[in-house]
């Protein structure tokens, strides 16, 4: 044998295979495929669209709001420009936010308040008790800026979209109009003048939401009809789909409240510790009826003009057992909400902070009519205290004399009506999607996944409060990693209802909640 | 002189990236690398003492031979891509640069039966960096993995057709891991958790060599399994104070100890060597590698990490064969031609791949030269080209109890390697 020989026994079929190797995997081509015009993305929803996390709008959110994050998407392929409402870098704190500075032991963190920036910010502070802002009572300087194409409004419901004047009490929506247009525009107007190529629609969380939040107490929240939902939503995808943009779109569903951790947090160990005292069964103390019904029309009432200590303390002291106290078996679909964990430990045991901040707090939310007004506060906190029937040595929770507060506690019934309307909503937004052929999002099933945890990417996410991954500080907001995840959901449904290919985000590259 | 080859030996760097199926590194000898790394039935010189053992004994000269490789492999990663989510993300390793050694020495009286040897060599090891903020940092940020195996071998000749030889293993090394840990976020980044420590164990090398006819030889060899275990090695959590602190999720100040044990498996080898011609030379070597030994990759920790005293991922290998073809041809006097090919077969099962070991089975192609400078004196240079089969993670193959071990997405590596080394004879 020879040197051809040895070329032909070796480096030939060497070669030959050689000659079969792969190239390099490549991405796939990504695009609109032509299906769809990215050229004017607007985002119409509430709070989750604004970028709203941990309790507050500010600046650092806003970037991350999840139509933030799409429009990114939509821009590798050929998307055109897309701004928020952000807050100037000199009002970056916005409305102020919870901010986690450490734990008193393992389960128990320390939150605090960022305050609200008083650059950003105009008149009264934000009410930092509930994670829905109460609109009324804040008023935000106007958005100066380019162009705005997040229509994320935090508070507003598909009720009140069609509202004349809605910036007025809401702000948030307030600051994306012109002075002259705060008392007579509608969402649904500055939606469609916007006249977008295409959109996302996320509505109708807070059409439950603040009732849920607040215990189903109807004073702070209430629940919208089904048929003024109905109405309202229909004029919006109407409206939209008259458009001479012909635009595509993609309509989210809302997820079952009650599987957010500003429920499920606190409820475990509650439901724990009432089980070590012994099988006592709670008792809600329905305070509306009692503070603000009874106590308050009657000592602001004209027939009680003289406002002197002696005259308020004749009232008779309530019966508490009279005044719709509950005593409720604290199984099944009970839920304590996050915002008392603060109290969770004081169960079983006598003691009355929570009453004192309930009363301390809903007290601040009066403002007595002149001539009254030059009472202080604290008086009327005083008053509703003694006239509460409150036994605070009694113990906290399982005594009839010192309930939960109802604020704190969503009862089976009252959990029952919000996921109930949460299904007629929803069936009323799939339909609309199916009506106009606008994509479909299942945020309900999305956060279903969440909840029952998962993995991408080997990193875990699940709904644990401050661990999980996807929600914020307050419980119900998502963190930037839960944005991602939720901008992947409806970029997917836009790919599979039209056809496109727009690329999906890595959500592992952002973040959840920050330890300290 | 062999107390040099030592120092020389702990000063160089032996991280190679993973490029042989699973950790192994095929670099043991230039001029057996120039022929597809095949050697089992081949009696070159001191590098029997890796190949070998039974047929040091029937190598001419006492020999000395120092050599060593540069590897540079890439692994390119490609994001799974899902019905209506497709991913335009795309990474790469930063390729580090491994330098595997081979250092060998015989000694043998003239018309002796006997020989014997020493060998100093690194036959597992792997490199790999990933960008640090790569969609899989959460299993693997880096990994460096070294041994050097230290072994002293004697070679007996029972006849002129026969040899045996057997050599006892002392292998050292060390392991490095970085990961990321994605559930937890810092102000800059993400926690990371890393695992730094020396480890060491013990082997066994017999051969037996048989020369079938003038033409023919043969080859059987079994290197055994050696466990390398990491005693104390120090695990460090760069992890949110509270964390370390108060939540206890870390242990306090985020430093521990652990330890592990990593099987470098056996390998059983076969190979016969033919004189095809007066200028050429055959070879052809088959070894099974019994890479089954390698169940799972797990850390006891010296204190609660996450509420566990352990951490275990699961690998499951497979053992695996190599079919390795190569030859040499004598081109003039002084310089010899060499070239091969082998196939290796991947260890890793479907849904097992990690971004330590992208494994797939992998064509291998080499080419060689050697040089006579003159009678004492011999310089080889070797190139080997590894391609890996482009191979796909779907999220549907990663086992289900280790959903946080494994990254979907399409992997392919490729692995390029120039070697070299110096021979003396006397």
């Amino acid at each position: 044998m020879n040197f051809k020989a040895f070329l032909s026994y070796t480096l030939v079929p060497a070669l030959a295979i050689l000659s079969s190797c792969q190239p390099d995997p490549v991405p796939p081509n990504i695009g609109t495929e032509g299906k769809i015009d990215l050229s004017n993305y607007v985002s119409i929803g509430n709070s989750v669209t604004a970028g709203y996390a941990s309790g507050g709008l500010f600046l650092e959110g806003q970037k991350v709001a999840y139509p933030v994050l799409i429009a990114g998407q939509f821009g590798l392929c050929g998307g055109g420009e897309f701004n928020s409402p952000l807050f100037a870098p000199e009002e970056s704190d916005g409305t102020g936010y919870l901010r986690l500075d450490g734990f008193l032991d393992a389960s128990t963190p320390i939150l605090s308040s960022v305050p609200l920036d008083p650059d950003a910010v105009e008149g009264k502070s934000v009410d930092a008790y509930s994670p829905t802002l109460n609109p009324d009572s804040i008023v935000l300087k106007p958005y100066v800026g380019p162009k705005n194409h997040n229509l994320g409004v935090p508070g507003i419901k598909v009720a009140d979209i069609r509202t004349a004047g809605y910036g007025n009490p809401n702000s948030f929506f307030g600051r994306m109009l012109a002075k002259e247009e705060k008392s007579t525009a509608t969402y649904l107007q500055k939606v469609l003048e916007q006249k977008p190529t295409v959109f996302t629609c996320w509505l109708g969380n807070n059409d439950v939401l603040g009732y849920a939040t607040a215990g189903g107490y109807v004073d702070l929240g209430k629940i919208t009809p089904a048929a003024v939902f109905s109405e309202n939503y229909c004029a919006l995808m109407q409206g939209l789909a008259a458009l001479p943009t012909k635009p595509r779109g993609a309509l989210s569903n809302i997820g079952d409240i009650t599987s957010i951790p500003f429920f499920t947090t606190v409820t475990p160990t509650a439901k724990k510790n009432l089980s070590l005292i012994g099988k006592y069964s709670i008792r809600e103390f329905k305070f509306d009826s009692v503070f603000q019904n009874t106590i308050l029309p009657a000592f602001l009432s004209d027939s009680g003009k003289i406002l002197d200590t002696t005259k308020v303390l004749e009232w008779p002291v309530h019966q508490l057992a009279s005044l719709n106290s509950v005593t409720g078996n604290f199984e099944g679909d009970v839920f304590l909400t996050l915002t008392f964990a603060p109290y969770a430990s004081g169960l079983g045991k006598p003691g009355g902070k929570a009453w004192k901040d309930i009363i301390h707090r809903l007290v601040n939310t009066f403002t007595l009519p002149p001539p009254y007004d030059v009472y202080p506060k604290e008086f009327l906190e005083y008053l509703a205290w003694a006239k509460s029937g409150l036994d605070t040595t009694q113990p906290f929770g399982v005594s009839i004399r010192n309930p939960i507060p109802d604020v704190f506690v969503l009862n089976s019934n009252e959990s029952a009506r919000a996921r109930n309307a949460v299904s007629m909503y929803n069936q009323i937004i799939k339909n609309q999607a199916d009506a106009y052929g606008f994509a479909h999002v299942d945020a309900n099933t999305f956060l279903k996944n969440i909840t029952r945890g998962s993995y991408f990417d080997a990193i875990s996410m699940n709904a644990a409060f401050l661990s999980g991954g996807a929600f914020s500080l307050d419980g119900v907001h998502l963190t930037p990693r839960g944005n991602a995840l939720a901008a992947n959901e409806f970029i997917k449904a836009i790919n599979a209802k039209y056809g496109s290919k727009i690329p999906v985000l890595n959500p592992g590259q952002y973040k959840g909640v920050i330890l300290p | 002189m062999k107390k040099n080859i030592l120092i020389v030996a702990a000063i160089f760097i032996s991280g190679s990236p993973a490029f042989s199926g699973g950790f192994q590194v095929a670099l043991q000898g230039q001029r057996q690398i120039g022929m597809a790394h095949t050697g089992t039935a081949l009696a070159f010189d001191a590098s029997s003492v890796f190949f070998n053992p039974g047929s040091l004994a029937f190598t001419i000269k006492n020999n000395v031979s120092v050599g060593g490789s540069l590897i540079r492999s890439r692994v390119k990663y490609i994001a799974w891509q899902e019905n209506d989510a497709p991913s335009n993300y795309q990474s790469e390793t930063e390729s580090p640069l491994g330098t595997p050694f081979a250092m060998y020495a015989s000694y043998g009286l003239k018309d002796s039966r006997f020989k014997f040897g020493l060998g100093v060599y690194t036959p597992y090891g792997s490199s790999v960096k990933w960008p640090s903020d790569w969609k899989g940092y959460s299993v693997l940020r880096s990994l460096k993995l070294q041994s050097v195996f230290i072994q002293p071998t004697m070679s007996f000749r029972l006849s002129d057709k026969v040899g045996i030889g057997a050599g006892f293993v002392y292998a050292t090394g060390g392991v490095e891991l970085h990961k990321g840990i994605g559930a937890l976020a810092l102000q800059n980044g993400f926690s990371e958790a890393g695992l730094k420590g020396s480890a060491n164990g013990l082997g066994y090398n017999i051969g037996i060599h048989a020369k079938l006819s003038e033409d023919l030889s043969f080859g059987l060899d079994y290197r055994s399994k050696v466990d390398m275990k990491v005693k104390d090695g120090e695990a460090t959590f760069i992890v949110p104070p509270s964390t370390s602190g108060i939540l206890g999720l870390f242990p306090p100040g985020g430093k521990t100890s652990f330890s592990a044990t990593l099987p470098l498996p056996a390998t059983l080898s076969a190979g016969l060597a033919w004189k095809a011609g007066p200028k050429l030379l055959l070879a052809l070597d088959y070894n099974l590698v019994y890479w089954s030994a390698y169940k799972e990759l797990r850390f006891e920790y010296g204190a609660s990490v996450n509420g566990s005293m352990s951490t275990a991922s699961p690998r499951n290998y497979k053992d695996a064969s190599i079919i390795r073809f190569g030859a040499e041809y004598q081109a003039t006097q002084k310089l010899a031609v060499r070239g091969g090919y082998y196939f290796d077969q991947t260890p890793v099962s479907d849904g097992y791949m990690t971004p330590e070991t992208p494994d797939a089975n992998r064509n291998c192609f080499t080419a060689g030269l050697g040089y006579h400078i003159s009678d004492q004196l011999s310089v080889d240079a070797s190139f080997l080209y590894v391609e890996g089969k482009t191979r796909e993670q779907s999220p549907s193959d990663i086992p289900a109890n280790a959903p946080d071990s494994f990254v979907p997405g399409t992997y392919k590596i490729r692995v390029f390697v120039p070697g070299f080394s110096l021979s003396y004879n006397f």
